[in-house]
């Protein structure tokens, strides 16, 4: 058995005990990655020889918080001083960040060790990690299938047992699609909850950093040590970290669980609907009670997804300039030449169209029938949530329409868009939502998502933890 | 539970933009954006494109534009527009200046520096970089 299964609590009692030392868990780590990393691709750069040094020194002291001494991922838009951050992008290819993410400071600061940075769609604009410029990640479930996107290296490590946790960052669904795929427990926080100082901007109204692990209890352990107020980010949370973990009894008797119909429309597999069913059928043995409602406003929500998105890229991505960091060419004569080649060479061609589209949806004359419509109808998105969470605990869904989809099945495709219309309004809205696996569909995974009120991450934890107590009777 | 019993709304298609690029030869059509605007958006954004590019770009808005079309069947005149993603407002802190990068550091992944200044090729011609 790997270490890695074990949770992260017994994990801290053998190191309590003495019974590991710290070397030990990196060791695994390191062996893991050199046994299974040429056949999945989880990793864009791998620390090793500053890890056995850190851990070395770890072995002499007392293991404090939970994270302590346990090895982590890092997608590779989270900054980490001194360690390459490279976005997945030609851009960021050398790139040496001189300060950490806030979530880096926090978990380094705990005794977690970043064993790597994960591979990811560039910028985070994919859904199946073949859009990064180094290698596409290939699912540990079935290596003809993509991990998912845009943190499906942070998955597939994760699936793989490479690390004990990692981190990713979703903007519409880049943490709980892969997870879904990849199997493994992903949360996309309510918006501020978690600093985003740090995280490379992709969508800023939009991103958010949140954890992807083995079990439920290990997540909600990594949500505590990585929430909280951050005067660095000036959209985190003034509000206080709940207590996650002591909230996870199993215990759902009389909770109102909304079921949307949108959530099972077309283009959502029968297989996949099936697998839900059950859930949804165990958690009504509980004590639950479930009932179909409707978020109207959902199948506007991928279009209003790419515009906002999109918009907010295309200035976000402004700074990739080729003079202060990054890529420079080295065939301009003028700044303008500069910049227009080190932006065309630098940058993939997803990452480019998505720019062009942001800098058209914004020109004068279509700012208001393009960005500001969207911006009402995310307000709509919002409302449909708000107004079915007043009277409901949590909403359940399918996390994706199908399990993962093969490498290069419509890779360029803008079909591959609507895939995402079920995580993405979360995102639209907000809002707290977690994918958890609950059922297999021809050896592949399948994730039930699970969203919530603003800040109600604690609900989403208790109903996902009665799921996962119960999988063994789905 | 009865649920899912009927289906009430369906997943808007994207395939039909594909068909209508049967017809539209790639961005010319009846509302396809022209290489001339796929030039100027280039521009403005800073990218240069060659022509195989801007045709690849121009079938990329082409289809967009279609997915966007179906905003139209909303009416949002009195709506208020959603511009962040949690409502705090007025977020202050004290005005004191704090340490935030050493100048050295700041150099450390700049392409080419020279006595604490970044350099950039010259702005008002010549050919020095």
């Amino acid at each position: 058995m790997s270490l890695f299964q074990y949770k992260m609590s017994e994990l801290h009692k053998f190191l309590l005990k003495k019974e590991l030392t710290v070397s030990d868990l990196v060791d695994e780590s390191l062996r893991k990655i050199k046994e299974i990393e040429d056949d999945i691709h989880s990793f864009i750069t791998i620390n090793e020889e500053e890890v056995r040094k850190v851990a070395h020194k770890l072995n002499n002291k007392q293991p404090g918080s939970i994270i302590f001494g346990l090895p982590i991922a890092l997608k590779d838009n989270i900054v980490t001083n001194n360690l390459r951050t490279t976005c997945a992008s030609k851009m960021l290819e050398n790139f040496q960040p001189i300060y950490n993410a806030t979530v880096v400071e926090k978990l380094e600061s705990g005794g977690a060790i970043t064993i790597g940075k994960t591979n990811m769609d560039e910028f985070a604009m994919g859904s199946s990690t073949e859009n990064s410029y180094f290698y596409p990640t290939y699912n540990p479930w079935n290596k003809k299938m993509t991990a998912g996107g845009s943190s499906g290296g942070s998955a597939a490590a994760v699936a793989a047992e490479e690390v004990v946790f990692s981190l990713g960052s979703d903007t519409g669904g880049s943490i709980r699609q892969p997870a879904a795929f990849c199997g493994v427990v992903g949360m996309k926080p309510t918006y501020g909850r978690v600093s985003r100082y740090g995280l490379i901007a992709f969508a800023s109204s939009l991103d958010q950093i949140g954890p992807i692990t083995r079990s439920v209890e290990d997540n909600a352990y990594v949500l505590q040590a990585i929430s909280g107020k951050d005067t660095m980010d000036a959209t985190s949370a003034p509000l206080p970290i709940p207590n996650w973990v002591e909230t996870l009894t199993g215990e759902v008797k009389g909770l109102k669980i909304a079921v949307p119909k949108e959530y099972f429309g077309e283009g959502v597999s029968k297989e996949v609907k099936d697998t839900i069913q059950k859930a949804l059928m165990i958690l009504e043995g509980l004590g639950a009670h479930c009932e179909e409602v409707s978020l109207p406003h959902t199948k506007y929500a991928v279009a209003v997804y790419y515009l906002i998105s999109s918009c907010e890229a295309s200035s976000n991505l402004a700074r990739y300039d080729g003079i202060r960091y990054g890529y420079q060419t080295p065939n301009a004569d003028t700044l303008l030449e500069l910049y227009e080649k080190t932006r065309a060479e630098g940058f993939g061609t997803e990452v480019k169209r998505r720019i062009l589209f942001g800098t058209y949806a914004l020109s004068s004359h279509l700012q208001q029938d393009y960005f500001q419509k969207a911006q009402k109808i995310r307000t709509l998105i919002k409302k449909d949530f708000k107004h079915i969470l007043e009277e409901y605990d949590c909403i359940i869904g399918p996390t994706t329409r199908t399990p993962a989809f093969k490498v290069g099945e419509e890779n360029n495709s803008i079909n591959r868009y609507e895939n995402d219309v079920l995580t993405i309004p979360v995102n639209l809205a907000g809002i707290p939502a977690i994918s958890i696996p609950c059922g297999y569909v021809k050896g592949l995974p399948v994730g039930m998502q699970i969203i919530g009120r603003p800040f109600d991450e604690e609900t989403v934890y208790r109903v996902a933890y009665a799921v996962e107590q119960s999988k063994f009777t789905i | 539970m009865k649920v899912f019993a009927e289906r009430t709304w369906q997943i808007p298609s994207i395939s039909n933009v594909a068909c209508y690029h049967q017809y539209s030869n790639g961005g010319v059509g009846m509302s396809g954006i022209s290489k001339e605007e796929i030039r100027h958006l280039a521009h403005l954004a800073k990218i240069s494109t060659n022509d195989e590019e801007i045709e690849m770009f121009a079938q990329y808005i082409d289809q967009m534009n279609l997915v966007m079309k179906q905003l139209n069947e909303i009416n949002t005149e009195e709506i208020i527009p959603m511009t962040h993603g949690m409502e705090f407002t007025n977020i202050m802190r004290e005005d004191v200046a704090t340490h935030t990068l050493d100048r050295e550091k700041a150099f450390l992944n700049s392409p080419a520096h020279e006595t604490g200044q970044i350099k950039v090729p010259s702005i008002l011609g010549g050919n020095d970089k």
